[in-house]
């Protein structure tokens, strides 16, 4: 499945391979690895491969991941061929339309305690206190390269590497939804109840996913988030807000002004622009509630 | 459901049943596994055997099955591994649809070959959707009897939808297919990370057998035999293809199965194409599997014949079971007072053999079943007035064989699992039948 004049496996100029999956798929890889700017030609594949013109094609489904998209098509309708040149010439004409304007997602986070019960851990593995700990992870716009494993899970960049942990050695047989972790150089939220091994540092009460809204996932590839420390008290307010319906987070425009970063050795530095401490930013956390409905 | 709401009532869970259609699709960006059934064909036959959409919700059975009792009339078929069907005491045989009464309990006595049967019922099983599919994803926590992901347990009641074959009782429809093969040999598409592996590396997977360990599960097969050797160190995570052929470090094999997560990082050697996979669904710990390699082109090849059999007419096959009075007359079941009868519900029946007479005017004229198969219930009373064309005897027709080769053994013989009553309304609750 070689396309023609592109050359030997697939290779394109631009750093691409199309390989097979299957009989009713391929994977277009991009290179390999984690780049703002690699993932922008990935969502922006992702996206062309969702239009109507796709589906036609028989295109089914594009799952985008940091430098691959996962093209599933309908082999009743197409083949590992057509598909691989479509997918070609989408990116030599750098298809997909406009990219949606970047959003920032402020999260509110209850730190330590029996929220977080790794946050000490983290501190002493770190040479950090507690405080510093949030400090670092709260003072920082992280980058969704995308959503993915399980529903509404984001595969988030930025993380400060002096936050690095490893992973616990007896995984947590379970982990309460909205809890906020680390796990080597990575963080993430734990978006439904599940075993884990990631070390807990805190927890938000916003759901990251719910099939009955639309889109079900609060978080997109190419969004940012950032975490608001928020008290304990915040929190509850927020689970029963959002329990009776009422509450969602609306994300804020990232402008060209106050850009996001995803580079997170230069916003560390910033880090104390951010609310200071696990029981502090509860104004901060109020004031992104807005109620709807 | 909500309570009261006549379907189907679940007594005894079983091991793991599920609810499953062919998946939740189209998310799998945000993280939603497609779930649905392991063995698509199976349900697909199930569905089309009760007169369903054929992306219907069925009940997926895993090696012990459930205690389900029928709170309404409904057609049934069972489709997929032998896992044992019986409906009250009588043998259902797989790949046969059947009506039900209510009433009735089916129940799964186990099975020695393959893993997952499926039972589909005229109407579906109509559990909420959740994003467009009533399917059961375990790890995400989506679909199923209340829509949080779970399998059935004792006390679940299912409601029935509407609509699917609500044709007469004289009839048996059969799948001709084969569901659980003799051996298991997946046919692999070599890639997306070819690279990671050497030559030697695909001569050990292509050349060992390979067998199913007890940890596999509906999101993927866990395999043990030869370790294949990979490149050190993992790749970016990216999606996960059903039937994804993953190499861990330790060189096991796991080849994802529906139930996968949508995001993984070990570097697969191929991918299984999907009518292999669909034969994946039915390996049990402890069965083998070979690979063998396909080029891309041939494997769409492959899935386009499969699809097409799939849907043809020539698998699905509608019998007539009746064995009619040729006149009007007197029936009898046996050839004097006191003699056995003919034949007895469950024993096999040759075409011409007679399984009873009817007497016109001192005169008694033989009545031959047209075809072979099974006895089933007698639908008249001994000495009871006939009319000519009128039903005395159903019969499961003996098994169907077809393009996809054998039927599985056992299946060809079904005793008088036929429900023993005329066409009426619904008796109260308990267990009856032939």
């Amino acid at each position: 499945m070689t396309a023609g004049r592109s050359g030997r496996a697939g290779e394109d100029p631009g750093g691409v391979r199309v390989a097979p999956a299957g009989d009713q798929g391929v994977y277009v890889y991009f290179p390999q690895r984690i780049d703002p700017e690699v993932s922008r030609r990935v969502r922006r594949l992702a996206q062309a491969l969702r239009q109507p013109e796709a589906r036609r094609r028989g295109i089914r489904e594009a799952v985008p991941a940091y430098a691959s998209v996962y093209v599933i098509f309908d082999p009743l309708q197409t083949d590992h061929r057509q598909v691989a040149r479509y997918c070609r010439r989408l990116l030599a004409g750098d298809a997909g339309g406009q990219e949606p304007p970047a959003r920032r997602f402020r999260i509110p986070v209850v730190y330590g305690g029996r929220y977080g019960p790794d946050l000490e851990v983290v501190a002493r593995h770190t040479g950090l206190t507690p405080d510093q700990v949030v400090r670092l992870h709260a003072g920082t716009d992280y980058f969704v390269y995308f959503t993915g494993f399980s529903p509404g899970f984001p595969f988030l960049g930025g993380m400060s590497p002096r936050l690095a942990v490893p992973r616990r050695v007896t995984p947590r047989t379970r982990v309460p939804a909205g809890s906020v972790g680390i796990a080597g150089r990575q963080t993430g939220i734990y978006p439904v109840d599940s075993p884990g091994g990631w070390n807990l540092i805190g927890r938000t009460p916003v759901a990251l996913f719910h099939p009955d809204r639309d889109p079900p996932a609060l978080l997109a590839a190419g969004d940012y988030v950032r975490f608001e420390p928020v008290s304990p008290d915040v929190y509850r307010e927020i689970e029963a807000a959002a329990a009776a319906g009422a509450y969602q987070l609306r994300p804020e425009p990232v402008g060209s002004g106050g850009r996001a970063v995803h580079d997170a050795a230069g916003d560390a530095a910033t880090g104390d622009a951010a609310p200071g401490g696990a029981a502090a930013g509860n104004a901060a956390g109020r004031g992104r509630e807005e109620e709807s409905r | 459901m909500t309570p009261g709401t006549p379907g189907i009532q679940v007594l005894e869970p079983g091991l793991q049943t599920t609810v499953q259609d062919l998946g939740r699709h189209g998310r799998q960006d945000l993280g939603v596994s497609p779930a649905g059934a392991a063995d698509p064909a199976a349900l697909i036959l199930g569905n089309r055997l009760v007169g369903n959409p054929i992306d219907a919700a069925g009940l997926e059975v895993t090696l012990v099955g459930p205690a389900l009792r029928f709170d309404v009339d409904a057609w049934v078929a069972v489709t997929g591994a032998d896992l044992g069907a019986v409906l009250d005491r009588h043998p259902l045989p797989p790949g046969t649809a059947v009506p039900v009464r209510a009433g009735q309990v089916l129940r799964f006595r186990g099975g020695t070959r393959g893993c997952r049967a499926y039972v589909c019922v005229a109407g579906g099983i109509d559990v909420p959707p959740v994003l467009g599919s009533r399917s059961t994803d375990l790890v995400g926590r989506l679909g199923g009897p209340d829509g949080q992901g779970r399998p059935l347990r004792a006390g679940d009641r299912l409601a029935v939808g509407a609509g699917g074959f609500r044709g007469p009782d004289t009839v048996v429809r059969q799948a001709r297919w084969r569901f659980v093969p003799d051996r298991f040999v997946a046919r692999v598409v070599v890639g997306p990370h070819r690279d990671h592996f050497s030559a030697g590396a695909l001569e050990t997977f292509f050349g060992s057998e390979y067998t199913v360990t007890p940890a596999s599960d509906r999101t993927g097969l866990r395999l043990s035999g030869p370790a294949v050797p990979r490149a050190a160190g993992e790749i970016l995570s990216e999606g996960q293809a059903l039937g994804a052929v993953q190499i861990p470090p330790d060189g096991q094999p796991i080849v994802l199965l529906a139930g996968r997560a949508t995001v993984g990082g070990y570097p697969k050697l191929g991918v299984v194409i999907t009518p292999d996979v669909a034969l994946l669904g039915q390996a049990r710990p402890g069965d083998t599997i070979r690979f063998a390699p396909i080029d891309p082109a041939e494997a769409v090849a492959v899935y386009r014949d499969w699809w097409r059999q799939l849907m043809s007419g020539e698998v699905v096959v509608e019998r007539d079971a009746a064995v009619r009075s040729p006149l009007d007359g007197t029936f009898y079941s046996r050839p004097y007072r006191g003699a056995a009868p003919f034949v007895r519900p469950g024993d096999p029946v040759e075409p011409g053999t007679v399984v009873g007479v009817v007497e016109v005017m001192q005169t008694f004229f033989d009545v031959r079943a047209g075809f072979a198969g099974t006895a089933g219930n007698l639908r008249v009373a001994d000495g009871e007035r006939v009319a000519a064309g009128q039903v005395l005897m159903t019969m499961v027709p003996a098994g169907a064989s077809g393009p996809a080769g054998p039927r599985p053994p056992g299946s060809g013989s079904a005793p008088g699992w036929w429900p023993g009553r005329p066409p009426g309304p619904p008796a109260g609750p308990g267990p009856r039948g032939g």
